[in-house]
């Protein structure tokens, strides 16, 4: 790890994001732990001479692959976002860093009944700088757009370039406007200073674009 | 003897499908809901005696459908679930009339012991 020390704004991001997705492994061993007693359930069945149908074990099967599926992909995003701090300063897919992180705040957006839709324009998009603060900028401003008055359930998320910058744009719930509480934007914009990017409302406030320079993007110096 | 009426509510539907499984096995009328609306809705048009609530979902989390659920059917019991480090909310839900709660994932005979306790104590009152 050489990535410095991190300030108190960088932890709460980061502990927000390791204590949403414990909340849902904790719900994948909460499902297997029932699976088993079902198991255990049905072996009593046996003891008390009633039959387990070969259909009754493929669908507890069924059930504990999809939950060991579940989380392993769970804990497969929450170690690529972890790596992602360990250095100041890569050259990385913002695509994948932003689709990985997408995946992670999936139980975020749900807890307001939103949807995430991740749709980049571009299949990759390789640019320089810090992926970690990079990620906390996009989380400030997914809380921004969850915490607006918008009504509707998908958020579209979607990555562009152009010749200097790459854009990452929240559009609005069903086409509307994202009434973001203009207050609450200054610790986004603080951050987005560190990564010499800006925010944007734009399309008549119906997407919130964060962009960044593809290259030379430092972020902030370790304290 | 009448059955034991159970409503759980919870938004992991995969736990919900079980624990109404679980229950029905051990002899309790279990019915699954997925979140705080449906449970009110479920409620007044169906009686229970003991409602097991997730704390953490989506719309009105599980203290708030403790406080909707109590208003509408002031008997009803009702035994919450959280997540690890999550007392503070079993606390509060305790403050707010919640018989008791247990931490996530639960053992079923835990569960029906709590349920079983819920209605004795009922029986004394």
């Amino acid at each position: 790890m050489n990535m410095g020390s991190f300030n108190d704004e960088q932890l709460a991001f980061f502990a927000r994001i390791t204590a949403s997705v414990t909340h849902e492994l904790n719900n994948v061993i909460a499902v297997i732990n029932e699976v088993a007693g079902l198991l255990g359930d049905m072996i009593e069945d046996i003891d008390s001479a009633k039959s387990v149908t070969p259909e009754q074990l493929t669908k507890i099967r069924s059930r504990l692959s999809t939950q060991v599926a579940r989380g392993q992909t769970i804990i497969k995003r929450l170690n690529r976002f972890a790596h992602t701090a360990d250095e100041k300063t890569l050259t990385f897919d913002l695509v994948a860093v932003m689709d990985n992180l997408t995946g992670l705040c999936e139980r975020l957006a749900g807890m307001k009944k939103v949807k995430l839709d991740f749709r980049p324009r571009v299949d990759s998009l390789v640019i320089s700088g810090n992926p970690f603060f990079l990620q906390q900028c996009f989380f400030e401003a997914l809380r921004l757009v969850l915490d607006s008055d918008c009504a509707g359930d998908i958020l579209t998320i979607d990555i562009r370039a152009d010749s200097n910058s790459a854009n990452i744009a929240f559009s609005g719930l069903d086409g509307s406007k994202i009434e973001i509480v203009k207050s609450n934007t200054h610790k986004l914009e603080a951050i987005m200073e560190e990564v010499h990017g800006r925010l944007q409302l734009v399309d008549a406030d119906r997407s919130l674009v964060l962009s960044v320079p593809l290259t030379q993007q430092q972020g902030r110096p370790p304290q | 003897m009448a059955k034991i009426r159970v409503l759980i509510v919870d938004d992991e539907e995969e736990l919900v499908s079980i624990l109404v499984e679980r229950l029905r096995f051990r002899g309790y009328e279990a019915v699954g809901v997925l979140g705080g609306n449906e449970a009110i809705a479920k409620a007044l048009v169906q009686e229970f005696d003991v409602a097991v609530i997730d704390v953490k979902m989506p719309e009105i989390n599980g203290i708030e459908t403790l406080r909707r659920l109590k208003k509408i059917k002031p008997s009803l019991k009702i035994i919450l679930l959280t997540g690890h480090r999550a007392e503070d909310e079993g606390e509060e839900g305790l403050a707010e009339g919640a018989f008791d709660y247990l931490i996530k994932p639960v053992n079923i005979e835990d569960l029906t012991g709590k349920i079983n306790a819920a209605l004795a104590l009922e029986n004394r009152e």
